[in-house]
């Protein structure tokens, strides 16, 4: 046997050798010096290698692995089957709207109280302007308010001074007009309003009555015309 | 003659009882069991990130290298045929990924650590630092023994590292490593014998530093 055994001393060492062999190696190692040194070198080697501490995990390693392991656990399960895939997007879109939304709610909820108080504030400043063909209210003890509801087919009724006097009429309403001229009420005594009528009704601006030059409430009758809707007080 | 063949059966009933274990695991991994991660994780993450560091001699690399381990593990349970033992497929994972790893550094690091350092400084501080107050025999004894053999494994071609590191830390069996290192059994007996060679070498010349580091200033009183 040659000296350059090299091979089989480490798998002598690794009792990766046939038992014949083994035995024909060992008898070389009792003869030869350096192959025996090499044995000694090799076997010290190992046997320090095996003896190396193990090293020790960094603190945070094991936590991290353990939230890994739980995270790819929850997708392993949302990918099992098709169902378990839709409620995981669904879960995922409705988190990603959540998330979107969270910033814009408190603005958005601010804006759309915003514009609820600002329409709240100008509905009852609405009202149309009216054309008055006489002079302004009378300086009577008590005067009624005045004015006529007309319209003509096709066009938008309006309101204006008792002046034209017509005789067939088919409805009459009476409103209650307070001081500031708006409608608070109406009573249909006879025929039908109509919905344009009405509409005009409560958004129109009468000249009230005066008591001692005062504005006050009081009522007024009202007749429209049945082909002419135009309304009289 | 009795005792030996309790032995042998002994051994191969712990083999089939290590493999209806892994069956088991693998089974309960695949329902998402929660106890399966757990269980996963205790066995084999300090053998993991041993052989990562044994690997790769750099413990913050190792940790990342153990991270991306697992997560392949978990990743890919559902496609494991289970041809290895579970074993055998985590360290494969784990050399795999040590390799990439190390590849990785050698291509964008490397440049940044030659700039600055010479081979000298690029060893480890403790090997470099003579130890004045023992001998080199007490050292042989101790801890610094462990830090010598931990830099020359370090020094030593990659490549035969990995076999001597799974023989003779991880201590696998030939084939086992075959099948880790995806290689025949003759070329592992022939990477552990270069790998047991070339770390004899360099600890003969660690320890010829060493004595010559620590003469120096004896021999100057």
């Amino acid at each position: 046997m040659s000296c350059d055994n090299e091979l089989l001393i480490s798998s002598l060492i690794d009792r990766q050798i046939a038992a014949e062999e083994r035995e024909n190696v060992l008898a070389h190692l009792e003869s030869c010096a350096a192959c025996s040194e090499s044995y000694e070198s090799m076997q010290s080697m190992r046997l320090a290698l095996r003896r190396i501490a193990e090293p020790r995990m960094p603190v945070g390693l094991p936590g991290k692995l353990r939230q890994s392991a739980a995270y790819e656990r929850v997708r392993n399960l949302s990918r099992a089957s098709i169902r378990a895939r839709r409620m995981d997007w669904l879960s995922r879109l409705q988190l990603a709207f959540e998330n979107m939304m969270r910033p814009h709610a408190l603005p958005f909820a601010g804006g759309f109280l915003s514009a609820a108080l600002a329409f709240g504030l100008l509905v009852p400043n609405l009202s149309f302007a009216h054309r008055y063909i006489s002079g302004g209210p009378a300086t009577q003890i008590f005067n009624m308010p005045d004015g006529v509801v007309v319209g003509a087919s096709g066009e938008p009724p309006r309101i204006e001074p008792a002046d034209a006097q017509t005789s067939d009429y088919q409805t009459v309403v009476v409103l209650t007009v307070d001081s500031s001229g708006r409608v608070t009420d109406y009573q249909v005594t006879r025929g039908q309003l109509t919905d344009d009528l009405k509409e005009l009704i409560m958004f129109s601006n009468f000249t009230p009555a005066t008591f001692f030059g005062l504005p006050t409430t009081a009522k007024v009758r009202v007749y429209c015309n049945k082909i002419i809707p135009g309304m009289r007080s | 003659m009795a005792t030996s063949i309790l032995d042998l059966s002994s051994g191969r009933a712990a083999e089939v009882n290590a493999d209806l274990e892994d069956l088991r695991l693998i089974e309960l991994l695949r329902e998402c069991n929660e106890g399966a991660y757990e269980e996963l994780l205790t066995r084999f993450q300090q053998q993991v990130y041993t052989l990562a560091v044994r690997l790769l001699n750099d413990p913050s690399e190792a940790a990342d290298v153990v991270q991306e381990v697992f997560l392949k593990v978990f990743r890919n349970i559902g496609s494991f045929r289970g041809q290895s033992s579970l074993k055998t497929w985590i360290y494969r994972i784990t050399v795999n990924e040590a390799h990439n790893a190390r590849r990785w550094f050698f291509r964008h690091r490397r440049r940044e650590v030659e700039l600055d350092t010479n081979p000298e400084e690029s060893r480890n501080w403790k090997e470099i630092i003579p130890d004045r107050s023992r001998s080199p025999f007490e050292m042989a004894l101790d801890g610094e023994q462990h830090s010598m053999i931990e830099a020359a494994l370090d020094r030593i071609n990659p490549i035969f590292r990995e076999a001597v590191v799974l023989r003779d830390i991880t201590d696998l069996s030939y084939e086992e490593i075959a099948e880790i290192l995806g290689v025949s059994l003759g070329t592992v007996k022939s990477r552990i014998l270069r790998g047991r060679e070339a770390l004899r070498e360099e600890l003969a010349g660690s320890l010829k530093n060493g004595l010559a580091l620590r003469l120096v200033p004896k021999t100057a009183e």
